[in-house]
């Protein structure tokens, strides 16, 4: 049972000769907290301006309630936005600029004064109603701005970077203030921000936009976890990206080899071939790393072997082209005793690169024989690695992610 | 052509203002984009409140040299003759020429004739039409230009601004040649079949009204402009954004935010359309007689210096009230009622 209060259907919209919105396609729950999250420019602000009705779009329909409203003016839906820098009427005090609304529609005296009460008391700014917005700090502001836009009651709150102008604390504090508002108004918030912690931390679904199109819409946990492209991945929880081919498939496990080395992913969500290339995103702190001192003559990168990566095999595919020739064949008389060592030091070669200690993690940048790089974060400050360490990165199968498969398909 | 009487009253009421800003055109009008009122109210207050903290009598030396100097200038220049003209209004008239230094007030008495007080009468009530007349037109102009992108609004500044290359006079008696019978209009009217003869426009109400508007709308169209150029579109938005028509959010955001520039726009206007006696004398003739044109008269034709003094002082007085008035509402923050 989904009540949807607001759909985008293949909203276009251009300024000039800059298509801003291409197709844009957006289903809102009644009561749910939605954010739009992207870089710079990308277009959020638009789509919100559209929903509002402060910008018309080229093609597509805005469908409010059920009802079409993509022409319809903004005084005419039941939405209100809290713009990024506010917007506070400089002329009027805090009483007049969450009563404006109110007064517009000529409310009776005494509601609105009630009216105006309790707003304030839900953004916590009793006894401000005399103040003037210039008499007011960016986070009263802030709140004034929240007031005067709820207490018309509109289906749908859209918020433009509200937080985008305060400091880091008080950012935090109004995170879970704004959180808690919304529970307990029920209203349905669109919330812009490009902050990606902002966005898994506050809503019940996030929207990854990316050139004036959706990437991926889902629960914080599926975008953070289960990215479905790069993109995704890279800009939320800035995920390392690496391209490989797939060699080998087990049931669940599926073998990744480039030219750094080997891996293993879950092939449990997107079915893969042998011989497919594909793209996989991995979250630093799930990357481990070993120093290459414990490694094997055999392993991968080992300076014995530095232009002829060698790769464990498994029996389950022993047509592979590649092994009937290899020296690790299966068969192989000295291959069989190695296999589970191997298979146990799988990973990929580098070499640390830069080590920063921030927030209790230790980042460390490592350097890919390909010249790209790659980012571990490990827990703990008294790592045994240094600038110039060859190292093996590894990870668990199921922290792997598939990325880009329509893409690369 | 002398300079209109009115402009060293609002200089020397301004005190010190004309030494400081002296940037006239010929005219003595101040050139547009000046914030006149704004001097007015930061100038000598300012100086008069900043010796009182000790910390900064060090800098406050430094400027009280430089502000010396012109302070020095406009006692003399300014105030010097206000001064000298207060005086005059209330000495005597020699049989033909000159003064008789003797203590009067007869001539004030003379202004409540009723000749003279309706002379006043017409003038404010002219000044009241044009200033009408310049709000109606020069406030959407100036309005909508800061809505112009920045290409268009130069553009528009520019062609603004080319009038005030050429002297007003030569561009009043344009108006002459477009005014009298059978002139610009008159012919036009009549290729077009709107009239059938001509209607002799010069030397009427109406033409010293188009003059008045035609002299005073840039000053207006610049006050605005430079209020309406500040004003954030965003907060528009959010009044629309909050259920406000278009009209609305216009009356109760922007209307309310480019009053400043609305009024300041009106004090430039009003005030010296009392005193621009010469384009009531070109194209107006003798049928409208304005203060300015008394005062010129009874300076240079009657030669009574002291009752052309008096008037001069009357309507001095009349500005700075309309000059304290203007200040007093501006300075008001919350006018209550309008929303
Ligand atoms: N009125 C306009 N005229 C021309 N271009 C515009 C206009 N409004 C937005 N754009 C362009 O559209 C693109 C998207 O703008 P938008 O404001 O929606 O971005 P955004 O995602 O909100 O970015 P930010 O995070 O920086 O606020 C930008 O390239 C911007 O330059
Ligand atoms: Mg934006």
């Amino acid at each position: 049972m989904t009540d949807i209060i607001l759909q985008l259907v293949q909203i276009r919209k251009s300024f000039g000769d800059t298509t801003v919105l291409d197709g844009l396609d957006l289903s809102v729950r009644r009561g749910e907290f939605i954010t739009l999250l992207g870089p710079s420019g990308c277009g959020k602000t638009t789509t919100l301006r559209i929903i509002a009705g402060l910008e018309i779009p080229d093609s597509g329909q805005v469908i409010l309630e059920g009802k079409d409203v993509t022409y319809d003016e903004p005084n005419k839906r039941n939405v209100n936005m809290v713009f990024q820098n506010y917007a506070l009427f400089p002329h009027m005090n805090v009483e007049q600029n969450i009563s404006y609304s109110l007064r517009l529609r000529r409310v009776d005296k005494a509601t609105i004064r009630k009216t105006v009460e309790e707003a304030l008391e839900l953004v916590q700014l009793e006894g401000f109603e005399k103040r003037m917005p210039n008499e007011l700090s960016g986070g009263q502001q802030q709140r004034v701005a929240i007031a005067r836009a709820i207490v018309n009651q509109p289906a749908i709150l859209l918020l433009d970077e509200p937080l985008g102008a305060l400091d880091l604390q008080l950012r935090r504090q109004m995170q879970m203030e704004l959180k808690r508002l919304q529970k307990r108004l029920g209203v349905t918030f669109i919330y812009i921000t490009h902050d990606q912690e902002e966005a898994l931390n506050m809503s019940d679904r996030i929207a990854v936009m990316r050139n004036g199109q959706f990437e991926q819409i889902g629960t914080p946990a599926e975008v953070y976890s289960r990215p479905k492209t790069s993109y995704v991945a890279r800009f939320v929880g800035s995920a390392n990206i690496l391209t490989g081919t797939i060699t080998g498939v087990n049931g669940k496990l599926a073998r990744f080899e480039n030219h750094n080395g080997i891996a293993y992913i879950s092939a449990q969500d997107a079915p893969v071939t042998a011989g497919q290339k594909v793209t996989i995103a991995v979250r630093g702190e799930m990357v481990k790393l070993t120093p290459e001192y414990l490694d094997h003559p055999e392993r991968p990168g080992h300076p014995e072997q530095p232009d002829h990566p060698q790769y464990p095999d498994q029996p389950e595919h022993p047509d592979h082209p590649e092994h009937l020739h290899h020296p690790e064949y299966p068969d192989h008389p000295k291959h069989i005793d190695r296999r589970e060592h191997l298979e146990h030091l799988a990973g990929l070669r580098a070499v640390v690169k830069d080590k920063t200690f921030a927030g209790g993690v230790l980042q460390v940048t490592l350097e890919l024989s390909d010249g790209s790089e790659m980012v571990s974060k490990l827990h703990g400050i008294d790592l045994p690695f240094a600038p110039g360490d060859r190292v093996i990165a590894s990870w668990e199968p199921e922290n792997a992610v598939l990325v880009d498969l329509e893409e690369t398909a | 052509m002398k300079r209109p009487s009115s402009v060293p009253m609002i200089s020397g009421k301004s005190g010190g203002n004309a030494g400081l800003s002296g940037k006239e055109d010929p005219d003595g009008r101040h050139m547009p984009g000046e914030e006149t009122t704004q001097s007015v109210r930061t100038g000598p207050k300012a100086a008069a409140e900043a010796p009182r903290t000790k910390r900064t009598k060090r800098r406050i030396d430094a400027a009280t040299l430089t502000v010396t100097p012109l302070y020095a200038f406009t006692l003399l220049f300014v105030a010097g003759p206000l001064i000298y003209m207060l005086v005059l209004s209330f000495l005597k008239r020699a049989e033909i020429w000159g003064i008789i230094h003797e203590f009067t007030v007869e001539n004030y008495l003379k202004i409540l004739e009723p000749v003279y007080l309706k002379t006043f009468w017409e003038s404010l009530k002219l000044a009241g039409i044009t200033t009408l007349l310049v709000t109606l037109t020069g406030y959407p102009f100036g309005y909508f230009m800061a809505k112009l992108n920045a290409k268009w609004k130069q553009r528009v500044m520019l062609l603004l601004m080319i009038p005030f290359w050429t002297s007003s006079l030569i561009r009043l008696y344009g108006w002459i040649i477009i005014f009298r019978a059978n002139g610009t209009l008159d012919r036009l009217l009549m290729w077009l079949g709107i009239t059938d003869a001509p209607l002799k426009v010069l030397y009427t109400y109406p033409a010293v009204a188009v003059g008045m508007v035609y002299a005073l709308v840039p000053f207006m169209i610049f006050a605005v402009y430079s209020s309406a150029e500040k004003l954030d579109w965003q907060l528009v938005e959010a009044a629309r954004d909050l259920g406000a028509t278009p009209f609305q959010a216009f009356w109760t955001v922007s209307f309310r935010l480019t009053l400043p520039g609305l009024l300041s726009g009106v004090v430039l206007t009003f005030i010296p359309s009392m005193g621009l006696f010469f384009i009531a004398d070109i194209l107006g003739g003798n049928k409208v007689v304005l203060v300015g044109n008394l005062i010129h008269e009874q300076l240079m034709k009657a030669r009574n210096w002291p009752f052309a003094a008096a008037l001069s002082v009357v309507l001095m007085v009349l500005t700075s009230l309309m000059i304290a008035f203007y200040r007093r509402i501006s300075g008001v923050k919350e006018l209550e009622g309008l929303l």
